[in-house]
């Protein structure tokens, strides 16, 4: 103890006070792999008719229930074996990985970009459409999403567009909040009014000087976002309120497995895992994302 | 306080008002509700007769008027498919859910708290890292999905539970497993930045410095201070947990809200619907209310908002 103390500052100190940074992959391995998973699943909805071994909705009474071709009476024609209409479930996982990129995506730049422009200007310019848009918010956060959602989908029949749609408006909320927030704080401080008085209009101040400055938290909240707007279609599809058979998504091909969970367990696994994989690493890349970008940011 | 406490209830009036409203013009895009009550093959002029007679031809405004005035002396419709008033019938099925709700909740907090503040306390360490670890994983899976593996591996392989259904204790444990895992993950998280925080602020490290032990800081200061924001949270997840038990009731088939309101949307039973989605908007407005209301009793420095 007395001895450290005493000793003199070397280079132990100087190492202390800046650490020699280790590589990404040292750090966190978890990050790699995640980047390595979500690029494959683009890859696998990009490329779907070139990856995919068999034609995702074709069907074969002979070979149904066939088992993963490791089990016995598996053959490795269907690596995943095949479902109750003897379709390839590795053929279906790669079609189901469009679906679930497709929802995700769009929901997000829609959701995001009216969260964004919500939170943009109602934080700068404040007055009545400001606090009718806080209420809105309030109002829709004390309100059970997943039975708003199912009814809205009740009610206009379920499709990818009415998904799209009923998934935007809740997605809006998270980005609103967090940009007003930050907007309010960043509004008063110096280089604001730098720009303000050297004749800057409010919109060169929103678009140059404030939409940068809030960019990072919407990438993180965009990430963890996909992640959550991929289980809530997975969800969907799973009641039936999802895209409409046979149209390959994760969701629906669990449900459709739950039936033969006795018999034919491959069924309701191997989407599930896809599901969660897919929406681990995506959660894993949000995390890092925040840690490095934005670390007091609370999402 | 007085007027505060007077604009917190308004407040929350207003929005159970406003949910109100949203909830009927929703249930009135359904197309024409007429036509659920008469026969297929009935004739354009019976068609507009009943119209007529149950006052669907009246303005919008005058509509909700009606369903508002008849909602607050407690008639919420009849229910088509179960020839009984919409609220007895949601209500029969609420102790299902509540039931569920609160079982989940119980082992939640057992899971989440002693795992947030043990992270907090042991932060970056191996232990953290792995609490951390199961956060993540939890918020990933699906809760069907881990509902569905359950069921594949306790109740078809090792046949130790039944797999759904409910009446003995037994019935609940895979369902409330399957909701917790998900709300763990969530308050484990928050419990640990909550806790984060208060181990920053100055009030901690002067305990350290007059040379307190360490369990009294973390007990008595630390603990205490960051309890506040952490049952606000549990209050608001509990309001989530009621409306987000439609998944887990439906891989059970366990007989709560969530499966009715499923029933009732592909049965177009939309006064059960409405009642449905109005009792839990109502029951988790009142629980924000009394959070509200409790936190400002138990801590005066809360702002007036």
């Amino acid at each position: 103890m007395h001895a450290s103390v005493l000793r003199a500052p070397s280079e132990t100190a100087i190492e202390s006070t800046f650490p020699r940074r280790r590589s990404l992959a040292v750090r966190r391995p978890g990050v790699i792999v995640s980047v390595i998973v979500v690029l494959a699943v683009v890859a696998a909805g990009l490329f779907a008719p070139a990856l995919s071994p068999h034609d995702p909705v074709e069907q074969n009474i002979i070979d149904r229930l066939a088992p993963p071709a490791v089990f016995a009476g598996g053959s490795w024609e269907y690596a995943l074996g095949t479902d109750h209409l003897g379709r390839d479930v590795l053929s279906r996982l790669i079609y189901g990985a469009r679906i679930a990129l497709v929802v995700g995506v769009t929901t997000v730049i829609v959701s995001g970009l009216f969260g964004l422009a919500v939170g943009l200007v109602g934080g700068y310019f404040g007055g009545w459409a400001d606090t009718g848009f806080m209420r809105l918010l309030d109002i829709q956060l004390s309100m059970p999403f997943m039975l708003l959602a199912l009814t809205i989908i009740g009610i206009l029949g379920p499709s990818l567009r009415n998904i799209v749609i009923v998934l935007a408006i809740t997605g809006w909320v998270v980005y609103a909040r967090i940009v007003r927030a930050e907007i309010l704080s960043l509004r008063t401080r110096e280089f604001v009014t730098a720009c303000r008085s050297l004749g800057g209009g409010d919109v060169r101040i929103i678009v140059r000087h404030l939409l940068p400055n809030v960019m990072s938290s919407v990438i993180v909240v965009a990430t963890l976002e996909v992640a959550r707007m991929m289980l809530l279609e997975s969800a969907l599809s799973f009641l039936g309120l999802g895209v409409r058979p046979p149209t390959p998504s994760w969701g629906a091909m669990l449900a459709d497995g739950r039936v033969y969970l006795a018999t034919a367990w491959w069924l309701a696994t191997f989407p599930g895992l896809a599901i969660s994989l897919t929406v681990l690493c995506l959660n894993v890349l949000g995390d890092w994302l925040r840690d490095s970008l934005d670390p007091e940011l609370e999402v | 306080m007085q007027t505060w406490l007077v604009r917190r209830i308004g407040y929350s009036l207003v929005t159970l008002l406003a949910i109100s409203m949203i909830v009927f013009s929703l249930v009135r895009l359904t197309g024409d509700p007429v036509l659920l009550f008469l026969p297929q093959d009935a004739s354009a002029a019976e068609i507009e007769r009943l119209r007529e007679q149950l006052g669907f031809n009246d303005p919008f405004v005058v509509q909700y008027g009606r369903f508002l005035r008849s909602a607050l002396a407690g008639d919420f419709g009849f229910s088509l498919k179960h020839q009984e008033p919409a609220m007895r019938v949601v209500l029969a099925r609420l102790p299902a859910t509540l039931e569920l709700a609160t079982a989940s909740m119980v082992l939640t907090l057992a899971l989440a708290l002693p795992a947030g503040i043990l992270s907090a306390l042991k932060r970056n360490s191996w232990l953290d890292r792995l609490i951390m670890a199961g956060v993540v994983f939890g918020q990933s899976m699906p809760s069907y999905w881990i509902g569905i593996m359950l069921i594949l591996l306790v109740s078809v392989q090792w046949q130790l539970l039944p797999p759904f259904g409910r009446g003995t204790l037994v019935h609940i444990v895979m369902p409330s497993v399957t909701l917790a895992l998900f709300f763990t993950a969530r308050i484990a998280r928050l419990t640990r930045s909550g806790l984060i925080n208060v181990l920053k602020t100055d009030y901690v490290r002067t305990a350290h410095a007059k040379g307190l032990p360490y369990a009294i800081v973390v007990l008595k200061h630390a603990l205490r201070n960051a309890a506040l924001p952490i049952v606000t949270i549990i209050g608001i997840e509990f309001g989530t947990l009621l409306g987000g038990t439609v998944i887990t009731e439906t891989v059970f088939a366990w007989p709560g809200l969530g499966r009715l309101a499923v029933d009732a949307i592909s049965a177009r039973d939309y006064p059960v619907v409405q009642t449905v989605v109005l009792l839990i908007s109502g029951i988790f407005v009142s629980i924000n209310l009394v959070i509200d209301i409790l936190y400002r009793w138990i801590d005066p420095r809360v702002e007036l908002t």
